[in-house]
């Protein structure tokens, strides 16, 4: 069986960009630099899901013929 | 089997715990992390489902039903799983409108691979037919 720790890390990202956003807010207006966070949060998030999925794609193909 | 879903189950409890709390401040990080979720737990029941479709298999193999029949409701089975994940994805993230396109091309696509059955049945009709 596969493991947790994909969900444990991906938890981990998504608080850590929320904190890194609640600092950058508290320390002055900085919303330029929040929202290049946020994407780059979304992008190393992606690339930990990607595997996944690629595998979940590949096993249902090969378990039902596509 | 049984133990397994209790894994699943605790699982499945912990994602949502860490869920609830990122939906609220990050809710792109939170539909990332909701997909993973979902991966993890679909590729964790392929194998049950394997094996019912190996079940499913033999039993055709043993009543000479036409494997093509077979192979085609297995596509469809594959279609349908592969949709729903995706529409559901999209629809927790508020995104209807593409889970119902979603869930429109699957159909769509399940029709047309259901096309060689219909013309079976219809092909049976006409020939009992007098």
């Amino acid at each position: 069986m596969l493991s947790f720790d994909v969900v444990i890390k991906l938890a981990a990202l998504g608080i850590l960009v929320m904190l890194a956003r609640l600092v950058l807010e508290s320390i002055g207006d900085r919303k330029e630099y929040g929202l290049l966070l946020t994407i780059a949060g979304v992008v190393v998030g992606f690339l930990v899901v990607i595997p996944l999925l690629t595998n979940l794609i590949q096993s249902v193909k090969t378990l039902f013929n596509l | 089997m049984a133990y397994e879903i209790l894994r699943l189950v605790g699982f499945a409890i912990a994602a949502t715990t860490l869920l609830v709390l990122l939906r609220r401040e990050r809710p792109e990080m939170a539909l990332i992390l909701s997909l993973a979720v979902g991966a993890f737990i679909l590729l964790a029941i392929l194998p049950a489902i394997g094996q019912v479709v190996t079940l499913l298999d033999t039993l055709t193999m043993k009543a000479h039903v036409r494997l093509i029949f077979f192979d085609t409701v297995l596509k469809i089975l594959g279609i349908a799983y592969l949709a729903e994940f995706g529409a559901q994805v999209a629809r927790d993230a508020g995104e209807t409108a593409v889970a119902s396109k979603i869930e429109l091309a699957a159909k769509v696509l399940i029709l047309v691979l259901a096309l060689p059955i219909v013309n079976a049945i219809l092909d049976l009709i006409l020939r009992l037919l007098p």
